[in-house]
């Protein structure tokens, strides 16, 4: 995985490629896109428990477009803190604070107002009133320092051009012995210069 | 990524599940050129300062 990224890289234009991306997500779950989305792919490709998904709005999975599955990772316990990077629609945000239950939190943060309202609305729809999702950015995480049992995200760092800024967030919000649950993108073969700055390799 | 991982200071790293989610997609081709796969992994915040 690669850390740096190149230096010629617009990285304003890639964050706003990935949030016009997604956020197109959320309003055609249903559209042409390169990655796959909902909850028969989630199911069927990363192994979620359709009855767990059963329990959340259908709007909020039919927008999951995730690629891994931070639910098998580890336990979540009753009354942790969790923080979702890159929340989205909010599907995994959701799990989690079934997990927690109402004396835990799970925070939810997310770039783009159209996620933000999504995720929350489907929390308030699915009355997990231990859910807060804020607006913020992976490498400007809007939480305390050492504050968070549980960090998970799934395929949002690959995304994030800054990766030293975003873990260095990440070590910021855990707290000691704090758990990543992470899913995300790995490349068994080292990216050349050239395909690193291809934008749709990124937002891929 | 373990690498990386443990050169934040994080502990237990470990890369639990692979999946092949860009499988039928119009990347899947460029998946596999590059062994481009979603991944579950796991790490631990050291107990004392990292």
């Amino acid at each position: 995985m690669a850390i740096a990224c190149p230096v010629e890289l617009d990285t304003n234009f890639l964050r706003l490629e990935v949030s016009k991306i997604y956020s197109r997500v959320l309003v055609e779950p249903d559209g042409k896109f390169h990655f796959h989305r909902g909850p028969a792919y989630a199911a069927e490709f990363l192994g979620y428990d359709p009855e767990e998904m059963a329990a959340l709005p259908a709007e909020t999975l039919a927008a999951f477009a995730g690629i891994a599955n931070p639910q098998r990772i580890g336990p979540i316990h009753a009354g942790e803190t969790v923080l979702d990077i890159g929340c989205g629609a909010g599907m995994d945000l959701l799990l989690a604070a079934r997990r927690v239950g109402p004396t835990g939190k799970a925070i939810g943060v997310d770039m783009t107002d159209a996620m933000v309202k999504r995720a929350q609305a489907s929390a308030d729809a699915a009355a997990l009133t231990q859910v807060e999702v804020r607006k913020g950015d992976a490498t400007a995480l809007p939480v305390e320092d050492a504050s968070v049992d549980v960090v998970l995200s799934n395929g949002v760092i690959n995304l994030v051009p800054e990766k030293q800024r975003a873990f260095d967030e990440i070590v910021r919000v855990l707290k000691p012995g704090g758990r990543l649950h992470l899913g995300d993108i790995l490349l068994d073969v080292e990216l050349s210069e050239d395909a690193r700055r291809n934008i749709d390799l990124w937002t891929g | 990524m373990i690498e990386v991982l443990n050169g934040w200071g994080f502990q237990d790293v470990r890369i639990l599940e692979r999946f092949h989610c860009f499988r039928a997609t119009t990347k899947e081709a460029t998946a596999r050129k590059y062994g481009v796969h979603g991944a579950n992994i796991f790490a631990r915040k050291p107990s004392l300062s990292v």
